[in-house]
């Protein structure tokens, strides 16, 4: 009985902690200027992250290790250097965004302009990371986000038209008024805010934090196959009711206010602070993750000690980094620049980033020295080849595509 | 590959990019990037409109917090002033230019009085009159757009 709630309480976090600020902005923006015609692309991004976090979870429950320690292994300190230097860029511009995010769900809680709560949440999060037990911060923050099914409800209170929304699914493509280029630019962004590079490295060090072995396999892979496609579901709900409130309007979404309008209008103060809970619970556990993720892959590659499980004494270089991050993320805010634009350059430098996230962990999920028999099977390197193909064409097309539209302006 | 010349090619690359960038930023408007700027200011100023128009609404029917209401009425004041000074900001290059100022002009001033009333509404039925009046700024801006796009002009 023990076990089953062990599990059904890793699915409701995987489910709450799947989305985050780039889910939050990416899906709304789509739905809203697009309808449902990026749906193919959260699917395919979802099916991505589940094949690759599947091989890091497995990597990690048979050796023991976590990805990147293991990376930096097998492929040497230079290839572990590049890898390291692009996923702690984006993790640490991803981590400013959250705190972002956090800012700006509490301001539409409480009128207070985002920019004042920046400072007080960065050092609310310092002392959940340095306190905290991990499975506390992981849990309370992971259900919480489940608030975020608040807009799975409004989509069904608002009263879409099916037909329409099959059309734009069924119909892949730039409505009247867009391009191709801005159709493609958003696609990119869209599947990298389901591929994010931390959640990997989150994902395969909090197995080493919870101290999973082989026995763990099947909880990694339920909390994997179910847990994240449900967590898809959430940013799906997202993209379908931005689709069907702004989309008609012919209207586009730059704000958390307006992501959270369709729950409002739909379901009124309920809606609207179910919607604030859910953004600020998957906003603040996105933050902690990517705090904790900067610390992992910087104290990993060094060989540093590392992890929550440690008394922060005998971390404190993996605490420094972590403390490190948070300074870096509230300066980058500071600067005042726009936390949905930031979080929409994230998610760029983000896709720019990821062959060098993905490519190590397929080939230490090959490597018998490490997985012995669990090595990858056919299936999973056929699925992750196809991915690392789609993840390079992403990555070279990201930035022409943002000059070339404007930031997707048009 | 030696590491100086690795640094050389490097160099070079950030040479040429700066320098198209500087190429880019420095070339005289003309009535493409006039037209551009022209469209891109009645999107920012139509999705204000359409913004402000749903909030109050919201505040009318009494369905979220003064804060959220606040909150979503500056997001939409704040789109709307970046569309303005983006308007501002660029002085038409010519006759055809200066026709699409005149046509977009006098629906960012109405949208911008609109807004005001909204803002200032004392009772629900002010905010609902107000909703409506930017619903049909909102409109127009939207067959601006429909029409520059589609005509040229």
């Amino acid at each position: 009985m023990k076990r089953f709630f062990s599990v059904a309480l890793g699915i409701l976090t995987a489910i709450g902690g799947f989305v985050d600020i780039g889910d939050i902005v990416a899906n709304a923006e789509t739905g809203a200027r697009f309808g449902i015609a990026h749906a193919w692309v959260l699917l395919v991004g979802v099916v991505g992250i589940c094949v690759y976090a599947e091989m890091s979870g497995r990597v990690t429950a048979v050796s023991g290790r976590p990805v990147f320690d293991l990376v930096r292994e097998r492929l040497g300190p230079r290839m572990a250097l590049a890898n390291l230097a692009g996923s702690v860029l984006v993790t640490v511009l991803t981590l400013g965004a959250e705190l972002g995010g956090v800012g700006l769900a509490l301001q539409l809680a409480t009128s207070v302009g985002y920019l004042l709560w920046v400072p007080v949440v960065a050092v609310v999060l310092w002392a959940a990371l340095w306190r905290a037990k991990f499975s506390v911060l992981e849990n309370v923050f992971g259900l919480t986000g489940l608030a975020l099914i608040v807009f799975v409800v409004a989509f069904l209170h608002l009263g879409p038209d099916p037909g329409q929304l099959w059309q734009q699914a069924a119909h892949p493509g730039p409505p009247q008024g867009e391009d191709w280029g801005t159709y493609w630019f958003f696609a990119i962004a869209l599947f990298a805010s389901a591929l994010t590079p931390y959640e990997v490295f989150f994902f395969s060090s909090g197995a080493v934090e919870e101290r999973w072995t082989a026995r763990d396999l099947i909880t990694s892979r339920i909390n994997v196959f179910v847990g994240f496609p449900l967590g898809g579901l959430l940013a799906f709900a997202l993209m379908l009711t931005s689709a069907t409130v702004f989309h008609p309007l012919a209207m586009s979404v730059d704000s958390l206010s307006q992501v959270a309008m369709p729950a409002v209008l739909a379901l009124g103060e309920l809606g609207l602070a179910a919607a604030l809970l859910g953004f600020f619970a998957a906003t603040f556990g996105a933050a902690m993750e990517t705090g904790l993720s900067a610390g992992y892959t910087v104290a990993q590659y060094f060989g540093w000690s590392w992890g929550k499980l440690r008394r922060p004494r005998e971390a404190a270089r993996f605490h420094t980094v972590v403390l490190g991050s948070i300074v870096a993320g509230v300066a980058i805010l500071m600067t005042t620049i726009d936390p949905i634009q930031l979080t929409e350059y994230t998610l760029i430098f983000s896709a720019v980033a990821l062959p060098l996230t993905y490519l190590p962990i397929l080939v230490v999920a090959n490597d018998r020295g490490y997985l012995g028999n669990r090595v990858n099977g056919r299936t999973a390197n056929a699925l992750g080849i196809i991915y690392l193909i789609v993840i390079v064409a992403a990555a070279v097309a990201a930035v022409p595509l943002m000059a070339t539209t404007r930031m997707g302006a048009g | 590959m030696r590491t100086s010349r690795k640094l050389a090619v490097v160099a070079a690359v950030a040479v040429v990019f700066w320098a198209g960038l500087a190429v880019q930023l420095s070339r005289a408007d003309d009535f493409r990037a006039y037209h551009r700027t022209v469209v891109q200011v009645a999107q920012g100023a139509h999705d204000a409109a359409q913004t402000a128009k749903l909030t109050a609404q919201i505040k009318a029917g009494h369905r979220a917090t003064a804060a959220f209401t606040q909150a979503a009425f500056d997001d939409a004041a704040k789109a709307l002033a970046g569309a303005q000074k983006q308007f501002a900001g660029q002085a038409p290059p010519g006759e055809r230019g200066a026709r699409l100022r005149d046509r977009l002009a006098p629906l960012l001033a109405r949208e911008t009085t609109a807004f005001g009333d909204v803002l200032r509404a004392g009772d629900d039925a002010a905010l609902r009159a107000g909703a409506r009046e930017l619903d049909d700024v909102a409109r127009q801006l939207n067959d601006f757009i429909t029409g520059v796009l589609t005509g040229g002009n």
